[in-house]
């Protein structure tokens, strides 16, 4: 019966009004929740489509070793449905899934034992319990529901710093993703734990251990941070993987995904009244927890120049990474402008010379932001030889540029060129569909005011050429940085 | 094991119908209309000189946005110069007559204008974005780079340098190879749009290539513009003709297509081995050949919906969610507007699960082309199509995208709503008839990427396996590797043995000595040639004067007692051999194709071996390093005993009339047998050869 109604689609031939993009700021509601969740609507009409994002104020940040890894692993979970959504019968369901709980406890005494036996002899009662508790699962009705309702989008990503949730739905639908996600985030259950671990198991090959690119990120994680949680990657250690319990997502998930730690951004075809009230309906449901604190463990200043390899069968690949600070720190745009003006067009210092005057490198860039910018993080400058060229001949080259780029001033038309780049990015930005609630959601957690995001370009324009100078002497220096190749044996 | 999935599916299948009996809070929902979809105005335009061009304005941000689509692209490429299309593309917007490479850079960077360019299957594209306050000096960079693209030495030496190190850098992730690989075992490694670049093709490039590209496919008449943003149409159509208007069109619209690919329908099995993988890329599949607008597509979109379509697909349920075999399982059958597609079955998987998920991937085609899906199922997937059509207008340039496309290929501009009322209609039955129609699960091709050694026995229950080689070859074995230095080389030897006047005739006397079974036979022979189609020769043979006229389009051999009209077909072969000889050579060196292959040492000799064509033939030919001159030549012929390697040696070189001759050229097999031998007495060049020579 659906269909009818869709075939009442109403379709009208029209020019595109302005919806002031640029006073987009304006025009943003934010509603605050009794039960400390934030909601941020913003409005546009030109297409009946709503972009709905959560964002949990928690990530791989928050790990810590044993546990590496759960965030994403819950992020996954937080697929598999509720207590009403992905069950037939939730209440036999349960006791099952109690059961396999009970079994993998043993499981991992057995394995802690190294009673190999005893734990294959776990593992097919895991096994059995997985096709006992397989009856009451309605596979992935929770992407069911949203398919045939004609979401797009469906999808959720973990970084070091935030979680994220997001859906796109035909705007007339609003109500149905306000039921559903108030649902997740109040009564979730982590049906298909032991398989999706395996699912987990070969995303982790695929984007990192089969990945030179992977690879490399990880021992620049794990050799530039030594105390601070960013040593670790998102994906998380294969032991920590592995041993995870259900109990564990259990508990961090009541840790960390209180009302508090949950802003909700909606984007398009939305009537703000109604969008309230819903969201007082619904999200208000979802239980005050505690608010996530920051991290206070403090990377010490590092003192000398640190440098690794890794071994892989892929051309070479090297990244010179700097500590500087994270994007709430005043110094954060100077660094951003460092970054672009130094190592990312055609005419920065790094680029030309490496690239185009030398044909040293395939490609040469610096950015920062890696590998999160909530915290302290690094500013790196990654490049590519080109066949046939040597790696140390490379950083040589790279050394002197940099040099002779801290011996200069930059300019005030290099700062004024980077000014109008900024303003076409921003602009660009906002037209970017589901992209736009994500980089608000996200704000609010990196920076902690989702309205920084709004402002980006009144600071850049604040910027002054000498700010942008300092920084560069004060975070690119030897003693700083750590130096990564990635290259394969032997070479 | 196998029983436990099958046990799995149908307890699947039998609960499907249960879920619906409970009541959820979303089942209470009640949703009101959709609001109007605004569906963007896309104004067509031609300027005059026939450039086409789209308009959508959008003014929400004060940017705009523009697009020249030449018809061209890499299916296009020569195939000893693939690649040409994307280093091409690349260069034409490196620099123009008004700004010269270094400055174009730094006007786009402290401008914020972004000028890029590509070269996809079909197209060529330039592009550019700008804000709008900078809109004037924009289309004057843009403008200029179009027509007046001056290919700057530096940087198209720099797009080499790129893309030869991409290259080697092409087997660094076991994905790429796979999607890659798999291309070229359905549909052929010489199908245009499946050409590799490989280092010789890219070092074959020359920047006049590149200028030929441009002149080739660079005109109004072959150009689609596209004008997106924030801009006054008619004010934009006069602009665009103050730009534009003097550029002409030495031709019309330019019609690229490609040709058939040539389809393999056994079941195979191929390898690539990746020794540092420590997951397998799965991919399975067949030719397959569906079009949008043929009268199946409608069944198959639901179909590969419901097969692998994302999230709430079999393969997704069965792959990921009740296995766990592979994080990202996917499931489809390509269709597309002119070309055909084909099955895609993947799965990246831990090594040790390969032939499980193979199995597991093929076992849903199977079951898709055996069983019926349910209406449920059905249901589902319309639901879903229709619900989401909304998503088709999200952003205006959607609309402008599918309206070029549907132009491009000939389709109704209302095809996605003819589309929408086919899919209504389609029942259970023609998704079962599609099924059986289009997927073919006993002919499929597997491609397993990953460490061979670990599933190769696993896999080799599947068929033969066969390896492919994926090993980046600096030139290829007996194929042309360096034009630029065969040019040098060969310019060289010509400069060496001839005055500077062309040869257009010659007449020799020789004495050609003919290995028989019966014994080596020696004959006198007198030759006239004028080149490029006049022959007359006579040879003395114990059974009298054999002698032979070719004139163009007639050739006659007579010998006592009788005369032979020679066929038409011989007769081009030998006014080409003639022509693909070495005095051929000295005549007009341009018909060859001459590329450099390597160096090597033969009997204690320095040579460099070059590969020559003339059409259809081929020879390689070793030139002497110290004396620049040929040493010996190999061919290989087609004769009534099979393909013949044939050896032609030179020797004995002679100044004859002011040009260096071999006087000896000896002719035997590669293994040594002798064939025949010819010693030249004298040569003579452009002397005057009576017409009466050649007449009949």
């Amino acid at each position: 019966m659906k269909r009818i109604i869709l075939f009442l689609l109403v379709m009208a031939v029209v020019s595109l009004s302005s919806i002031e993009f640029e006073n987009l700021s304006n025009h943003i509601q934010e509603i605050n929740l009794d039960n400390g969740a934030k909601v941020l609507l913003l409005q546009d009409d030109s297409a009946p489509i709503v972009h709905c994002v959560t964002v949990a104020n928690v990530g791989g940040v928050d790990e810590v070793p044993g546990i590496t890894g759960i965030s994403h692993f819950l992020e996954h979970l937080a697929f598999k449905g509720t207590t009403t959504i992905g069950t037939s019968n939730y209440e036999e369901e349960k006791k099952i899934l109690d059961q396999e709980d009970a079994v993998f406890a043993k499981l991992l005494q057995a394995k802690e034992a190294g009673n190999d036996d005893l734990v294959a002899q776990y593992q097919s009662q895991l096994d059995t319990l997985g096709q006992q508790a397989s009856q009451y699962v309605v596979n992935n009705e929770f992407s069911k529901i949203y398919t045939q309702n004609g979401g797009r989008n469906f999808n959720a990503g973990t970084s070091k710093d935030f979680t994220m949730y997001q859906i796109s739905l035909p705007s007339n639908k609003l109500e149905l993703w306000f039921t559903m996600e108030a649902d997740r985030f109040t009564q979730p259950v982590f049906r298909e734990f032991y398989k999706e671990r395996q699912v987990i198991l070969d995303e982790r090959l695929m984007r990192e251990v089969n990945s030179p690119q992977g690879l490399l990120m990880k021992e620049m994680m794990n050799t530039a941070f030594k105390v601070h949680p960013y040593r670790f990657t998102t994906i998380g250690e294969k032991e920590d993987i592995e041993n995870i319990t259900r109990q564990d997502v259990k508990d961090y998930f009541n840790k960390y995904y209180g009302a508090q730690n949950l802003t909700f951004v909606l984007y398009g075809d939305i009537d703000v009244k109604q969008a309230t009230s819903f969201a007082n309906k619904y999200l208000s449901t979802i239980p005050a927890r505690q608010k996530s604190q920051l991290i206070t463990d403090k990377e010490p200043d590092q003192t000398e120049e640190r440098r690794f390899t890794v071994e892989y069968e892929a051309a070479p690949m090297v990244m010179v990474s700097y500590h500087v600070p994270a994007s709430s720190h005043p110094d954060s745009p100077a660094i951003e402008a460092l970054a672009s003006i130094f190592g990312q067009n055609e005419t920065s210092p790094l680029l030309k010379t490496m690239v185009y005057d030398k044909k040293l490198a395939l490609y040469a860039y610096a950015f920062s932001g890696l590998p999160g910018s909530k915290y302290d993080n690094l500013f790196s400058i990654m490049f590519a030889p080109n066949n046939g060229v040597e790696v140390e001949d490379c950083l040589e080259e790279v050394d002197t540029i940099l040099n002779e780029f801290l011996a200069k001033s930059v300019t005030e038309k290099e700062l004024e060129s980077y000014r109008k780049k900024s303003k076409k990015n921003y602009l660009s930005r906002l037209d970017t569909g589901i992209y736009l609630p994500i980089q608000i959601g996200v704000m609010e957690f990196t920076t902690g005011d989702y309205r920084d995001f709004f402002s980006t370009l009144e600071k850049i324009d604040a910027l002054q050429k000498e700010d942008v100078v300092q920084a560069a002497h004060k975070y690119l220096v030897p003693s700083n940085r750590t130096i990564g190749i990635l290259e394969k044996a032997g070479e | 094991m196998k029983k436990i999935i099958l046990l799995l599916i149908i307890t699947t299948i039998l609960l499907a119908g249960c879920s619906s009996s409970k009541l959820r809070p979303v089942d209470k929902l009640k949703y009101p209309p959709l609001n109007e979809i605004k569906v963007p105005e896309i104004e067509t335009h031609t300027l005059s000189n026939g450039m086409k061009v789209y308009f959508l304005v959008d003014n929400r941000l004060p940017i705009i946005r523009v697009e020249a689509e030449a018809h061209s692209g890499t299916i296009t490429d020569p195939k000893d110069k693939i690649g040409l299309a994307q280093i091409a593309s690349s260069s034409i917007t490196n620099s123009s007559e008004e700004y010269p490479a270094e400055e174009l850079k730094q006007i786009l960077n402290d401008n914020a204008i972004s000028l890029g360019s590509y070269a996809s299957s079909r197209q060529s594209t330039v592009s550019m974005s700008a804000l709008t306050e900078d809109k004037e000096l924009a289309f004057s960079i843009f403008s200029d780079v179009l027509r007046n693209p001056t290919f700057d030495e530096e940087e198209f030496e720099t797009e080499k340098t790129r893309t030869i190190s991409n290259i080697y850098r092409r087997n660094d992730q076991a994905s790429s190879i796979a999607f890659r690989e798999f291309q070229k075992v359905i549909f052929g490694e010489d199908y245009p749009r499946n050409y590799q670049e490989e280092i010789y093709t890219i070092n074959n490039i020359t920047r006049q290539d590149v200028q030929n590209f441009y002149s080739e496919y660079y005109y109004p008449k072959n150009i689609t513009l596209t004008v997106h943003g924030d801009f006054d149409i008619e004010q934009m159509k006069n602009e665009l003709e103050l730009y534009f208007s003097t550029w002409y069109s030495p031709r019309d619209y330019k019609n690229i297509s490609l040709p058939e690919p040539k389809i393999d329908t056994e079941s195979k099995v191929y390898v690539v081995d990746k020794q540092d993988a420590s997951q397998t890329w799965v991919l399975i599949g067949h030719h397959s050949n569906l079009l949008y607008k043929d009268d199946d597509y409608p069944a198959m979109q639901l179909l590969n919906e419901i097969l692998g379509g994302g999230f709430t697909s079999r393969v997704y349920k069965s792959v990921r969610v009740q296995k766990g075999l592979s994080y990202s399982p996917a499931a489809f059958l390509s269709a597309s507007f002119n070309t055909p597609g084909a099955l895609y079955l993947l799965a990246p998987t831990a090594t040790e699960n390969t032939i499980e998920a193979a199995q597991a991937l093929v076992e849903e085609v199977r079951i898709i082309t055996q069983e019926k899906v349910t209406k449920e199922e059905l249901a589902f997937a319309k639901d879903a199509y229709f619900n989401s059509y909304v998503f088709k207008y999200e952003k205006p340039e959607y609309t402008l995208n599918s309206i070029k496309t549907y132009d491009y290929f000939g389709y109704d501009r209302d095809f996605a709503n003819i589309l929408k009322e086919k899919i209504e209609d389609v029942t259970v039955d023609d998704v079962y008839r599609v099924a059986q129609k289009y997927l073919k699960p006993d002919e499929l091709i597997y491609l397993f990427v990953g460490n061979k050694d670990e599933f190769i026995e696993d896999v080799s229950t599947l068929g033969p396996v066969e390896e492919i080689d994926i090993s980046i070859k600096e030139k290829l074995e007996g194929d042309v590797v360096d034009l630029a230095m065969g040019k040098e080389i060969f310019s060289k030897f010509l400069n060496k043995v001839k005055s500077k006047t062309p040869i257009t005739s010659l007449t020799s006397k020789s004495t050609i000595t003919q290995t028989s079974p019966m014994g080596d036979l020696a004959l006198e022979k007198t030759t006239n040639i004028v080149f490029p189609n006049k022959v007359s020769d006579v040879i003395e043979s114990p059974m009298g004067q054999i002698s032979t006229i070719i004139n163009a389009d007639r050739g006659l051999q007579s010998m006592p007692g009788r005369d032979i009209e020679l066929p038409k077909e011989n007769l081009t072969a030998m006014i080409d051999q003639i022509q693909f000889s070495y005095f051929g050579w000295l005549n007009d060196p341009s018909l060859l194709t001459i590329g450099y292959l390597q160096d090597e040492i033969v009997d204690d000799v320095d040579y460099q071996v070059l590969k020559l064509e003339y059409k259809d033939s081929s020879m390689k030919l070793w030139m002497n390093k110290e004396t620049g001159l040929p040493g010996f030549g190999v061919e290989t012929m087609d004769s009534p005993q099979g393909v013949m390697k044939v050896k032609s040696s030179f020797s004995n070189y002679q100044l004859n009339d002011s040009v260096l001759c071999p006087m000896s050229i000896d002719v035997t097999l590669t293994d040594g047998t002798p064939i025949n031998s010819t010693e030249y007495e004298s040569i003579k060049f452009n002397v005057n050869l009576e017409d009466s020579m050649f007449e009949f």
